[in-house]
């Protein structure tokens, strides 16, 4: 069938088909568009078609598709393949291991998280730190993610490879003609590595070892030799001392064993009811350290004068003790203190102890003939049981350097020291070095006298290699490594193996030393006693030795003792920040304040108030000082307590080649040293002048008096024998009692008897904290360690000059003048001070009081501070919108504010945070916080906490002392004491009931949860 | 007719309902002067300083300021409470001065009140501006969230210090444009064209009826009556951000009737300042008489001697209370390091309101320009030594340090003078400066011509209606 289309035909036109209908069917629009006459209206002259459309469309579209790239870092996670046994996610996994660089030694034990090394804790087993770790230790953490370290090994300047360096210095090292080799190194407490010396010298016929201590003890080293034939440092027993005399000896600073002195020290510094006795500390010193400031008698004598006044403090005690004295000038300080002292050394013989921080020889002997008067040999002084800490000789290394330049050296291997920069005379040595025909650094740090070097080697960091150490007869101790070499270094036992072509790992070499060290213990089965010593991390045993005799010349060390001095001396010390320099690249050592001045990233000259007066000198001013033709240009401090003819600067500062936190932060010191035989410290004939020129000094405390606020409580040993409580007038609340009569309500003890909340009931815990006002010396670990442990950024020098430093703990110190008899402890009598040196000083760590009745919390508009059920302020990051309102209403102005972003803000390039690498160092249990929120101590919450999840993992409750705050834990004087206060057994409970305990303003009735301990002062008694 | 022969005519010269019209619209009819141009130009180029700092601070944090440990809030909050306290007059001038049936009230009310809203938004960007992170500053509202329990904390005078200030915002705002509608009906009846519009717009088609009028004056009383304890409710809630707390200087109970007498002290010194340029540069000598200003110079005297006596009242309470640490904070006040600071306070706002005791000074133009500048002057140094003074040394000395502003702080107060200014320049050209129904409503009382007209008309001697005029 036919189906027939129909045609519909749209219009007549179409049905037609004419030409100008197709034309006009075949157009989108039929009437034409006037683009181009409306491009080209007035104003829109472009004469656009279609390409230039599509070039404008093109580059629109790539423009827009760039703008909206906001670059995102890739950042690559690369999961494990197969998971380490040793590695739990968020579990920390501790090492013991051994920080030795020459200058302190602790045994530690590294918390790795993750794999990465983020904090040291010191080894409660080793008999030498005692648990306690000093400032530095904590930050050396850092120093394995420092920016600045040497990431290969470097040959004049060009990276080579480990095989190209051992081949080429190989054959360098045989082709010296006869010259000989010296390995240049700090004091090597490692028996390994000593053993591997001597291969070396074995290897290469007439090699030498030079031992360089940057700050040495030469002076007693050589005297122990002379008086006893024992060529090493003895161990000292502060803790037996009952009568303790230091002369310029900063033994709770820098002085050899610090942390061990301090330890032991404070166990005898802790007064209690049963035991109302401590020792009696008396200081000779020409300037402020700490050990003079925890001093019961703190008297200051002309630096140049040292000699003069051990000499007549010999003669003093030798009319005691009826032997014949020496011939020296009389010489006596204020209050006739060395007779005086003499009489209480003598009274307490055999339980006493002189020390002193010359390093004369001469001086060293009478100290050594003084304790043999005294009988302390074999008592707090055991010359038995060797010290190895420091063991260079000043003259050697002198004879070396002469050496160098005379082009007598073959070739020098230097590791461990930078005597580019802390060698007195730093440009003689460098100019040796280039007589040198070899010359080799092996450092982990790009400094000073790797500048000089033609072979490089680069260094482990100690948390990446093998190790031991023997700081002193029979203590032994393990480096283990952390982590994994984070670059292509080696350790420097590895260096001396390829040097002497010994194929063994160190790790195996290490062992081996030790079946010596396991042959001496007694133990049956070197497995078991290697797995021990590793998991322990050292090895002690008892040194049985009996104490050589005495003797020695007295007659000519006292003639051999200058007294000549001038009326300006110069000084120069290690502060217990930077110490002697080797870790000034470190930003949490150069933001660390200062113990005493509580001035950081900068040294200075201190000089005395009397001296400041007469010479119109005033605080900031920069003033030229040269001596032994030398100067520098540093500001002024006005330090009480420094003699008025002397002048002290801190060594450590004006690093040239250093990590650029450390970078042009002061003026270099060590030049300033002089050189009779062995090192002084002295420099006579100074001439200050001033520039002219003023600057500011970061400090995080610019008022010094008390204003006899009770604050820091004091009384004396023995008013407090007779009452306990005496000095601790604590203040009450008269409350009306139902029959009408009032009584006494101590807020501090009887917490929530008065008070306008709800009572605060702590069902489970209630946390707390006591210090100990008479334990802390104010060294300032705690700072540093609080900082590693909670990522307390680090702010910079212009920072702490605004005054927002972030330390989340610090220590505040109180100036006492005694002028003449009257005590000055107000701002407005400051200028009534005369000579200033007669200065008390009284130390008192503050860090959040975890206040029941917080002000900090009611004042919070949104409840970003809030009060949890165990007693702690807790403050919610999150939640803050930064009023600041809580800060202002703290009565101990112990919150801190994030006023930049710390983390990103280039101004703070120090901040360890700033740096991939630095972030490394971030503890990953504390928040980081941004910008413009309010942070503060939080009683390390976040270790509370995993002790009460391993209490519960063990199905027990938390038991005193499983947490430990990082404060109270790196404290070498364990003065905090952090615990429960409704375990009516716990530490803190006991101390919150102590007569000595008291709150700061406890009158204002916010119950702070942290108690101090009255200071007791060991003096007849205080005048008021 | 009667009137009490002691007052003084409100309106001098000729008058007549049309005058007035003329005489406050003309210039908003009018294209604006050269001056207006000078002085809108200044204050926006101030303005944008305000932009620029503010831009930064945003940028970079509160670190910009030169805030510190000890001293969190130093000219942030000191010009808040600064300008919080200005904008006390406006409300106490229209509300209180309303309730109490003062006809002078009549001239100054409506630029006291535009000044009240202007300094309430610049005394508003402190808060805003100060806090660490001012993008989460909406957490201080109650508002509903997705934090499960998390609210405000009520127990916090900031978060009082929010809900006293938004309220007040808010009455006052009201309480201002209610009162301008009728006038913006005036400036529509006499424009043309989009003009007309707009004002149309704003007079919320007000037809002027007799029951229009009735409610007006109904919803004037009942703001009024809302308003006035606005008036002390604000700055006692201020206060309160200092007395709630521990500090020595700030824990005092005598603040907020001190702070309410202090507020009112320089709103009014904000006040004749503003008027004595405004009354001359805008020719309305005949309605902002040198009567108003003996009258508000009467009051600076009143509140500026109350302020005086809470100054040594506190000093002899310190001493009373036997706390060494009060008793440090005040006598660190005069004598220590911000012991300018103290002083300045003291001479501005103690010994020169005492000159208004002489009625002479009271009418003198350039005497009352200057005074009201110092009390200006004083009441900021007010501010000023009890926020930084009490903060810089408070308990421990330890914790002691300075406070000292950077350019970044000096910029935004100059800033928010420049935000003040501006928006007061808008005001002054766009609206009625004075209100215009109310001031006619007092033209047959109180119009000097008026009074001299209805002594003829009785046949009085007019020494005999009111000796003040004769």
């Amino acid at each position: 069938m036919d189906i027939a289309q129909k045609k519909y035909w749209r219009s007549v036109d179409e049905l037609s088909n004419s030409p100008a209908f197709v034309e006009e069917a075949s157009k989108e629009f039929a009437q034409e568009i006037p683009v181009e006459e409306m491009l080209n209206e007035e104003g829109m002259g472009l004469e656009a078609n279609r390409r230039d459309f599509l070039k404008i469309f093109g580059f629109s579209l790539t423009a827009a598709t760039l703008a909206a790239c906001t670059q995102t870092p890739v950042k690559k996670a690369v999961p494990f393949v197969a998971q380490p046994e040793e590695i739990s996610p968020s579990i920390a996994t501790w090492y013991a291991t051994t920080f030795s660089d020459g200058y302190d030694y602790a045994s530690i034990l590294v918390k790795t998280r993750e794999g990465r090394p983020i904090k040291v804790e010191g080894n409660t087993l080793s008999g030498i730190s005692q648990g306690g770790v000093n400032a530095r230790v904590h930050a050396s953490v850092l120093s394995l993610y420092d920016a600045n370290r040497l990431q290969q090994p470097k040959l004049a300047g060009n990276y080579v490879s480990w095989e190209e360096f051992d081949s080429k210095l190989g054959a360098k090292l045989n082709a010296l003609g006869g010259k000989p080799v010296v390995l240049l190194t700090n004091s090597i407490i490692s028996p390994t590595t000593k053993r591997l010396i001597e291969n070396f010298k074995a290897k290469y016929a007439g090699a030498n070892h030079v031992t360089y201590d940057a700050i040495s003890a030469s002076g007693m080293i050589e005297a122990n030799e002379a008086n006893f034939g024992v060529a090493a440092l003895p161990t000292y027993h502060f803790d037996k001392a009952e009568v303790i005399l230091g002369v310029g000896a900063d033994f709770l600073g820098n002085w050899i064993s610090p942390v061990e002195f301090t330890r032991d020290y404070t166990t005898n510094r802790k007064v209690s009811k049963d035991k109302p006795k401590m020792s009696r500390h008396v200081q000779f010193e020409s300037f402020l350290s700490i050990t003079g400031s925890n001093a019961d008698l703190r008297v200051t004598y002309q630096a140049s004068k040292e000699g003069v006044v051990i000499a007549n403090l010999y003669n003093a005690i030798a009319k005691l003790a009826g032997a014949s004295t020496i011939n020296a000038p009389k010489h006596d300080l204020a209050g006739n203190a060395i007779a005086a002292t003499a009489t209480e050394l003598w009274a307490a013989r055999g339980k006493s102890l002189v020390v002193c921080g010359s390093n004369n020889t001469s001086v060293q002997q009478l100290v050594n003939a003084i304790n043999h008067l005294l009988g302390n040999y074999g008592n707090t002084i055991d010359i038995a049981a060797p010290v190895y800490l420091r063991q260079g000789k000043d003259a050697a290394m002198e004879n070396l350097v002469a050496d160098m330049n005379a082009g007598k050296i073959g070739a020098v291997i230097a590791y461990g020291v930078n005597p580019a920069y802390d060698y007195y005379k730093a440009d003689a040595f460098a100019a040796g070095m280039k007589k040198v025909d070899v010359s080799v650094v092996v450092s982990e740090q790009n400094n000073e006298t790797v500048q000089l070097a033609g072979f490089v080697a680069a260094a482990d960091n100690f948390l990446e290699s093998w190790g031991d150490a023997m700081p002193a007869a029979g203590k032994y101790s393990v480096s283990q490594p952390a982590i994994s070499k984070l670059y292509d270094t080696r350790s420097f036992d590895e260096v001396l193996l390829a040097l002497t072509g010994n194929a063994s790992s160190t790790y195996d070499y290490m062992k081996e030393s030790w079946k010596d060290v396991f042959s001496k213990s007694g133990a049956s089965d070197f497995g078991t006693f290697w797995r021990t010593a590793l998991h322990n991390g050292v090895f002690e045993m008892p040194v049985v030795g009996s104490q050589p005799a005495f003797r020695g010349d007295v007659n000519a060390a006292a003639n051999a003792i200058k007294a000549e001095g001038s009326e300006l001396e110069l000084v120069v010390y290690e502060k217990l920040g930077l110490g002697n320099g080797n870790l000034a690249g470190n930003p949490w050592l150069q933001e660390m304040p200062d113990p005493i001045s509580k001035a950081c990233w900068d040294n200075y000259l201190a000089v005395s108030i009397k001296y400041a007066r007469e010479n119109g000198i005033s605080e900031g001013d920069i003033v030229k000082v040269s001596a032994n033709g030398y100067e520098v240009e540093v500001p002024v401090l006005i330090q009480p307590g420094t003699y008025p003819g002397t002048v002290a600067l801190a060594l450590g500062y004006g690093r040239t080649h250093v990590s650029k936190a450390g970078l042009g932060i002061g003026a270099n010191a060590y030049p300033f040293m002089t050189f009779n035989g062995t090192r002084g410290n002295v420099s006579t004939k100074v001439s200050v002048s001033k520039t002219g020129m003023k600057t500011a000094i970061a400090q995080t405390q610019t008022h010094h008096t008390i204003e006899g606020r009770n604050i820091v409580k004091e009384t004396s040993l023995d008013k407090y024998a007779v009452n306990p409580a005496d000095g601790n007038v604590r203040p009450y609340i008269q409350v009306k009692q139902a029959d009408g009569t009032f009584k006494k309500v101590y807020p501090g003890i009887n917490r929530n008897a008065v008070t306008l909340w709800d009572k605060r009931d702590y069902e489970g815990h209630h946390w707390a904290m006591a210090v100990d006002l008479n334990a802390c010396t104010g060294c300032g670990a705690c700072i540093v360690s609080c900082q590693v442990e909670n990522n307390v950024p680090v702010v910079g020098k212009q920072e702490v000059l605004n005054r927002r430093e972030m330390h989340w703990i610090r220590i505040d110190r109180y100036y006492t003048f005694n002028e003449d008899g009257m005590m000055i402890d107000k701002e407005k009598e400051y200028n009534m001070i005369q000579n200033g040196d007669n200065v008390q000083v009284a130390f008192q760590p503050v860090m959040c009081m975890q206040c029941d009745n917080a002000p900090c919390e009611t004042v919070c508009p949104v409840l970003a501070t809030v009060h949890s059920d165990e007693g702690l302020n807790q403050m919610v990051y999150n939640r803050c919108v930064g009023t600041r309102y809580c800060a202002n209403n703290c009565p101990y102005k112990v919150r801190r504010f994030n006023w930049f972003s710390y983390t990103d803000n280039p101004k703070f390039y120090s901040n360890p945070s700033q740096t991939d690498l630095g972030r490394m160092v971030l503890n990953p249990d504390v928040t980081v916080r941004a910008r413009g929120v309010m942070e503060k101590c939080t009683f390390c919450v976040q270790r509370i906490q995993a002790g009460k999840l391993e209490a519960k993992r063990n199905s027990r409750g938390v038991l005193d002392g499983d947490v430990k705050t990082a404060c109270q834990q790196s404290c070498p004087s364990g003065a905090i004491v952090f615990g429960d206060l409704n375990d009516e057994n716990s530490e803190v409970s006991k101390l919150f009931l102590n007569e000595r305990a008291y709150g700061i303003i406890e009158e204002l009735n916010v119950l702070p949860s942290v108690n101090y301990l009255t200071k007791v002062r060991n003096t007849q008694s205080i005048k008021a | 007719m009667y009137e009490s022969p002691i007052r003084r005519p409100l309106i001098t010269g000729k008058t007549s309902y049309a005058k007035i019209t003329d005489d406050i619209v003309t210039p908003i009819e009018a294209a604006p002067t050269k001056w207006w141009y000078l002085g809108f130009g200044v204050s926006v180029a101030a303005l944008g300083l305000w932009l620029l700092t503010v831009g930064y601070l945003l940028f970079t944090g509160v670190g910009v300021w030169g805030l510190n440990k000890t001293v969190d809030w130093g000219w942030d909050i000191t010009n808040f409470v600064w300008w919080v306290g200005i904008g006390h007059a406006g409300t106490l001038i229209s509300a209180v001065l309303l309730l109490f049936r003062q006809k002078w009230r009549t001239a100054v009310n409506r630029s006291a009140e535009a000044m009240t809203i202007f300094a309430v938004i610049c005394a508003g960007t402190y808060p805003l501006l100060h806090a660490g992170r001012p993008w989460v500053i909406y957490w201080v509202f109650p508002l509903p969230n997705t934090y499960g329990s998390l609210w405000a904390n009520f127990n916090s005078p900031l978060l009082w210090d929010v809900f006293a200030i938004s309220t007040y915002l808010t009455v006052s705002l009201v309480f201002w444009y209610v009162g301008l509608i009728p006038d913006f009906a005036t400036i529509r009846d006499r424009a043309e064209g989009l003009r007309k519009k707009i004002y149309g717009l704003l007079s919320f088609g007000w037809n002027g009826s007799a029951k229009a009028w009735q409610r007006f004056e109904s919803v004037s009383l009942i703001l009024a009556g809302l308003a006035t304890p606005l008036v002390l409710s604000v700055h006692t809630i201020v206060s309160m951000d200092f007395a709630t707390s521990v500090i020595p200087g700030w824990h005092t109970t005598i603040f907020p009737p001190y702070f309410v007498a202090g507020a009112v002290f320089s709103g009014f010194a904000m006040v004749l300042t503003l008027l004595i340029i405004m009354r001359k540069v805008m020719r309305l000598e005949a309605y902002i008489t040198i009567n108003h200003i003996d009258v508000m110079n009467k009051i600076i005297l009143v509140t500026g001697s109350i302020v005086g006596s809470a100054y040594i009242t506190e000093f002899f309470i310190a001493w009373y209370s036997a706390v060494p640490y009060e008793q440090y904070a005040f006598i660190n006040r005069a004598f220590g390091p911000y012991w300018w600071a103290y002083w300045a306070m003291m001479t501005c706002n103690v010994i020169t309101p005492q000159l208004f005791w002489s009625q002479k000074l009271r009418r003198n133009l350039a005497a009352v320009f200057i005074i009201s500048i110092f009390v200006n002057i004083g009441m900021w140094f007010e501010r000023f030594v009890i926020i930084v003074t009490s903060l810089h040394r408070d308990y421990l000395p330890s914790s002691w340090a300075m406070y000292s502003p950077t350019w970044v702080e000096i910029g935004m107060f100059i800033g928010s003078l420049g935000l003040f200014f501006t928006l007061f320049f808008l005001f002054a050209k766009f609206a009625p400066v004075i209100a215009i129904a109310e001031v006619k409503s007092i033209v047959k009382t109180s119009a000097e011509e008026h009074i001299k007209k209805a002594a003829e008309k009785e046949g009085m001697d007019l020494k005999e209606v009111n000796p003040q005029i004769a």
